[in-house]
Formats: C-alpha cells, structure tokens, sequence
C-alpha cells in the first residue's frame, strides 16, 4: 500500500505482484497530467494529448510501472515528462509550432489574492521561451503544487538544481513580463 | 515587485488550472487510435540504407571482371616480334592488339600489376 499525495492509498501492485488496476488514479490526476503535458509540450495541446496518451498506454500495459518509491502523482508526472521528452526528439513534432490559441486572452487574477491582472497567453509565451528546464520547474511548483523534492523526482535532477532552475527562472519570468508590461497593477 | 512576484505565481497557477480544465476526456483519449509517426532517425536511416545500397551496388555492377589467367602474371615479358596475342590471348587490351612500334624490335618488358590492367602501362625496352 502506497500513500500518494492526498493522503489516499493505493495500491499499485496487487499481493500476487501483478498490477492493480491504476485506471482510476489516472483518472484522478488527468487533468493535472494534462496540464503538464502541455507544460513539456512548449504549449501544444495536439501534441500533449499523444503524450498523455502514450504515457496511459505505457502505464496501463506495463511498460511503466509504478513501484511506490514516491506518490503516483510524481511518478506520473515523470514518466510523461519522459514520453515528451522521447516525442520532442521525432520529427513530426519538431515541426509543428505551439498552438496557443486555445488559452483565453486574460484572466483575471482572484481580486481577493491580488489586484493584478495577468495576460496568460503572455504568461504562456514567457514560460514557452525559458530555459525548458527552469520552466517545468516554475510550472511544478506553482502550477501543481509540488515541493522541490518532489520536483527533483519529477526531472531526474538534485534538489539543489531544482531550486536554483525556479529562483532562475523566477528572476528571468519576472524580467520579461516586466520589460513587456505583461503584468500590470 | 512582491505583487508582481506573487502575479506571476498566481498566474501559472491559473494557466495550470486552465489548462486542466481543458483536458480531454480520459476514456476517449485511451480508446482513439495511437498516432503512429515515424520518427526522423528512422527516416534518415532507411534514406542512408537505401543510398548505401545502391551505391555499393553500382560499383559491384560497374567493376569489370577479370579473370587472370595465370597467378604470377605479373611480370610479362612481350616479344613485339610475335603478335601478342599469341602470348596474352585472355588479357586483350587494346593496346597490346595492333603492330609493334617501328623501328623498334626486341623484347619489351612490361611490368602489370592488378591495379593497372585498366590503364595504358609504361613500356621499358629490354635488350633482346
């Protein structure tokens, strides 16, 4: 039995070692795996939906599979970090350009947090031209809530290298919505 | 800068939740048919198989076949006096067909080598 990161257990393989059925847990973290898969896939949502769906069919047919030595939700994310990552290298998609359309124009930050406004397909665009690796870090951890540890787990790198990629990024993110008048209060 | 800061926090927080709240339905994305592509290494190496082939096999067909006709051929001597083809029936290049050189009688030592049965040799006079 494996606890994953709401608390909740599963159990990934079943007492005979054979695999559980995972279908519902990937359910429940779709639409976060989508939304990082579009993260990994520089914004193209045609290209995410292969991704994610490789990754199910790796998962769902064993090819991954899950051990517990972190939550679901992180071994998920890494293994369609990995699928993109493999997809990114095939031509088909190195041809294709990002398809940004689909996000809304603005969006209003919650007046209650902030009285900023945020341009996201400008947020898109300024996180699609970051380093790749300072990127999914900032999408990580302020988009699906993850510490740097598991953050780490997720890109295969040092906990230390995860946090000098989000203060980076961070720095560089700000710089560029600031230059543009991205933000404005 | 602080309110910038967590705008930007903020932001990717919402472009992430937009993002989820896009995701295609699950079952539909497990049941359509898998893309298949070809990646481009594939495709680079199917084109270097193939050029490789035909390039190997244009020289295969274009090599003339030689069939020597004694091993230690490789030193011939070649009496102008005879008609060579006497001497050298199987090796017919054209310049051993035709009349000696005038005035020039004896024999003439003629050093072959493999790589030269395609090229007009050096002649070296001999004393007879």
């Amino acid at each position: 039995m494996v606890t994953h990161a709401k608390g909740q257990e599963i159990r990934p393989l079943d007492s005979d070692g054979t695999p559980g059925d995972v279908r519902p847990w990937l359910k429940e973290h779709h639409g976060a795996a989508f939304a990082w898969a579009v993260s990994c896939c520089n914004g193209d949502r045609t290209m995410a939906e292969d991704v994610l769906q490789t990754s199910y069919l790796k998962i769902l047919d064993g090819r991954a599979r899950f051990r517990g030595e972190s939550s679901f939700r992180t071994w998920l994310f890494s293994v369609v970090r990995n699928t993109a990552r493999d997809a990114a290298r095939s031509f088909w998609h190195r041809k294709r350009r990002p398809i940004t359309e689909w996000a809304p124009r603005t969006v209003e930050i919650r007046p209650e947090e902030t009285n900023a406004e945020l341009d996201l397909e400008q947020l898109a665009r300024a996180l699609d031209r970051l380093p790749r690796r300072q990127a999914q870090v900032l999408s990580l951890v302020y988009g699906h809530g993850l510490v740097l540890r598991e953050v780490a787990e997720v890109l295969g790198i040092s906990q230390g290298s995860a946090s000098t990629h989000l203060h980076r990024g961070k720095r560089r993110l700000r710089a560029r919505l600031g230059r543009s008048a991205g933000v404005r209060r | 800068m602080n309110e910038q800061r967590d705008g930007i926090e903020r932001g990717i927080r919402e472009l992430a939740r937009h993002r989820e709240s896009h995701a295609p339905d699950f079952d539909r994305l497990i049941e359509r048919p898998v893309p298949h592509r070809r990646p481009l290494r594939q495709w680079v190496w199917m084109a270097a198989s193939a050029v490789t082939a035909a390039a190997l096999l244009a020289v295969i067909l274009s090599r003339p076949v030689f069939v020597d006709p004694d091993p230690e051929w490789q030193h011939v001597v070649v009496d102008w006096r005879v008609p060579t083809d006497v001497f050298l029936p199987d090796l017919d290049p054209p310049w051993f067909s035709g009349p000696p050189p005038l005035g020039r009688e004896g024999l003439i030592v003629y050093t072959a080598t493999r790589s030269s049965d395609l090229e007009i040799p050096t002649l070296q006079e001999e004393s007879p």
